[in-house]
């Protein structure tokens, strides 16, 4: 294809990858027409964009890349973490005395001593309830 | 760089496993137990401290008691299991080759000096109750205590 179909193909958005590397590679040589002379300062502009634009688009080293992949790994271990005491902490802080019931964060100290007091009586076995566990069969 | 990286993600696999188990009684299963369930419907967990204690002897009582306690009992009954080994009273009443009730009195912690109880007892009405003790408080103290059924 001549240089002139291929420049009204440009123009018009027609072009392909190769054929605009083509038209490139064509105004890059020093024999270059006259009356499209004006063309060849565009593509020399173009092409050296081109080779900058390569040249921004570093490689990023493999260990770089294993050591982002654990970093994120470890923020979301962090976050998880996180979570897991907010979520199981009661909206109150509970330090100190207090009971949680259904839980939730009591801190008056009459309630917390009858819970309390309620779960030692529980816990405490009179000879009658001795006496029945040996003789209930 | 490599050792920074394991180093790193050991110490937040650390953190994570142990992080709720270090906020109750050290070094016992039973903390476990406080804090799986401590925060959960059914269930009336408490803690008091020495200034609301000083007339018992004791510097430490948590409880926690679980209504309705037939999924969590196997655990409890595990961690009970694990924590009486070394202890140096026990007392039990055992049905159907079951733990219903316990008392542990477990050898005094080295730092303090302190005598350290584990109480526990299944209700008929499916209620399990653990009670975790620590202080000044002698065995015999606890014992009349609880037989007599009075209150703290």
């Amino acid at each position: 294809m001549k240089i002139d179909e291929l420049l009204n193909k440009y123009f018009d958005g027609e072009t392909s990858c190769e054929e605009e590397s083509q038209i490139r590679r064509y105004f890059s040589e020093e024999t270059v027409p006259e009356h499209l002379l004006c063309y060849k300062p565009m593509f020399a502009y173009f092409d050296k964009e081109i080779v900058k634009e390569r040249s921004k688009r570093r490689i990023i080293p493999r260990r770089k890349v294993i050591m982002y992949t654990l970093s994120g790994i470890a923020a979301c271990a962090i976050i998880a973490i996180a979570m897991n005491t907010f979520l199981h902490s009661p909206a109150e802080p509970c330090t100190g005395n207090y009971a949680i019931i259904n839980g939730k964060c009591c801190t008056d100290e009459a309630t917390i001593k009858a819970y309390a007091k309620a779960s030692f009586k529980d816990v405490a076995t009179s000879k009658d309830e001795v006496f029945s566990e040996l003789f209930n069969d | 760089m490599k050792t920074k990286i394991r180093f790193l993600l050991l110490t937040l696999l650390f953190i994570g496993a142990f992080s709720g188990v270090c906020r109750a009684q050290s070094g016992l299963r039973i903390a476990s137990i406080f804090e799986r369930y401590g925060k959960q419907r059914g269930v009336a967990m408490v803690e008091l401290s020495a200034d609301m204690l000083d007339t018992y002897g004791m510097e430490l009582y948590k409880s926690i008691s679980i209504k309705e306690s037939y999924k969590a009992l196997p655990e409890i009954r595990r961690c009970l299991e694990a924590d009486k080994h070394g202890a140096k009273k026990i007392k039990e009443i055992v049905s159907g080759g079951q733990i219903v009730s316990g008392y542990y009195q477990l050898p005094a912690t080295r730092k303090e000096d302190r005598n350290r109880f584990i109480l526990f007892k299944l209700s008929k009405n499916g209620t399990s109750t653990l009670v975790y003790i620590e202080g000044e408080l002698e065995s015999d103290d606890l014992i009349t205590m609880l037989f007599m059924k009075k209150d703290l």
